[in-house]
């Protein structure tokens, strides 16, 4: 899968996490400053991606991702 | 399992709430709780123990927040260990590293503790929330970019389409299902090619599984995909006009719209197309009946319009049980993009 498309995929579990508004994101956007993400809403979107992308987080915790990119990178290596 | 704020025993399970969260324990004395991590407060986020299953006072788990102690239902009672298999298994892993948000917290901890099997509701819940999220999914792409390169599923679909001997008329039918096999797969994770597929005796494709609606008009076409009943449809404002049509809105208003519906709509082509195209798609979404557009008030419906290509040139409206959770798409080759829209009357 390609950067791009991991990206807008993640815009759609973003917004589905969020209030509905589809975000405007980019690779250094902040999940808690930039995109409002709460320690809740952090849980709902790795849960998301785990069900979307068929991967599991289990070597790394949401806390751990502050940027977009870092999920980006992560999601990227997984499915390598 | 229910969970009361009362004195706690030798073996009890006990959490604390931080913030939108709860910090979860093994209690076997005031000096000593036993927790996969420490609470997750600012004051310990440098510690280097904090994700390290460890024994602190009360205090310390607490954070001075109430310790609640849970209570077992009769079913949970029986698989439960006793308070001392649940402190032994507590206190061996005590220095075990390994902590994990979604699948080894310290919820997970205790729940081993007590009943040998790792789970979190917390993490359970977001699963279930996600994969029962309502889903109405409307996708729009042009119809020149299919190719009509290949078969369409099922047999009987692509037999019709080809038979089709007005050109315009088999490319638009093959592009609005090539597009419902992307939007099946893509929203729904929809095995298309596993489909069972039938055509009601109105001539009306349906799927076993989920619901659909597809609409062509100005060189472009909608799918529209969900969980639940779903209708779409797309008309050219361009098209409209150019048929002298919007010249007559008057008299197709006082025809097809009813009293509700000329109170809420003015006159004009795009209020008219908006109306007109959410009685389609509230037909489409019974799916039975004959089409009554005067009978038909959309006032009462759970739809929405927008302008489907972001300009005045062609209204979309979808109608749908799940409407709350309309999401738009735009496909241009391979490239799927979540699109912002804004609703019209």
């Amino acid at each position: 899968m390609k950067r791009e498309e991991i990206i807008e995929k993640l815009r759609e579990i973003l917004a589905a996490a969020g209030d509905g508004t589809v975000p405007a994101v980019s690779d250094d956007s902040n999940l808690a400053t930039d995109l409002g993400l709460s320690s809740v809403s952090m849980l709902y979107m790795v849960i998301a991606i785990e069900e979307e992308f068929g991967i599991r987080f289990d070597d790394v915790g949401a806390s751990d991702f502050a940027l977009l990119s870092d999920v980006v990178d992560y999601i990227e290596g997984k499915l390598k | 399992m229910k969970w009361l704020p009362a004195d706690c025993s030798f073996g009890d399970t006990v959490r604390v709430r931080i913030g939108s969260v709860y910090h979860y324990g093994i209690f076997v004395s005031e000096d000593e709780i036993i927790a996969f991590g420490l609470p997750p407060v600012p004051e310990y986020r440098d510690r280097p123990e904090r994700l390290t299953v460890l024994a602190t006072d009360a205090d310390t788990f607490s954070c001075g927040s109430i310790i609640e102690k849970a209570v077992f239902s009769f079913s949970e009672k029986r698989k439960k260990r006793t308070p001392a298999k649940t402190v032994e298994a507590a206190r061996s892993r005590i220095g075990e590293t390994g902590y994990n948000i979604i699948h080894n917290n310290c919820e997970h901890f205790v729940n081993e503790c007590v009943f040998g099997v790792a789970r979190c509701t917390v993490e359970e819940e977001a699963r279930k929330r996600w994969l029962s999220r309502p889903i109405c999914d409307v996708y729009i792409a042009k119809i020149e970019d299919f190719s009509q390169n290949g078969a369409v599923y099922p047999p009987e679909r692509d037999r019709e389409i080809k038979e089709c001997r007005n050109d315009a008329l088999r490319a638009a039918k093959y592009a609005d299902w090539a597009l419902l096999a992307l939007a099946a797969k893509r929203s729904l994770a929809v095995d298309f090619e596993k489909t069972g597929f039938k055509k009601t005796r109105r001539g009306r494709w349906c799927a076993g599984g989920f619901d659909f609606s597809l609409s062509h008009a100005a060189g472009s076409v909608a799918v529209a995909v969900s969980g639940d009943a779903v209708g779409v449809d797309i008309e050219s404002v361009r098209d409209f006009e150019k048929k002298k049509a919007s010249e007559r809105t008057d008299k197709l208003r006082e025809r097809f719209f009813t009293e509700n519906e000329r109170s809420a709509y003015p006159d004009g082509a795009l209020p008219f197309l908006s109306c007109w195209t959410k009685k389609e798609a509230e037909f489409k979404r019974r799916g039975r009946g004959g089409f009554d557009p005067a009978s038909l008030d959309t006032t009462k419906t759970d739809a929405a319009s927008f302008l489907a290509d972001g300009e005045s040139e062609t209204v979309l409206s979808v109608s749908a049980d799940a409407i709350g959770a309309l999401r738009v798409f735009t496909v241009k080759g391979d490239a799927v993009r979540l699109a912002e829209y804004q609703k019209i009357r």
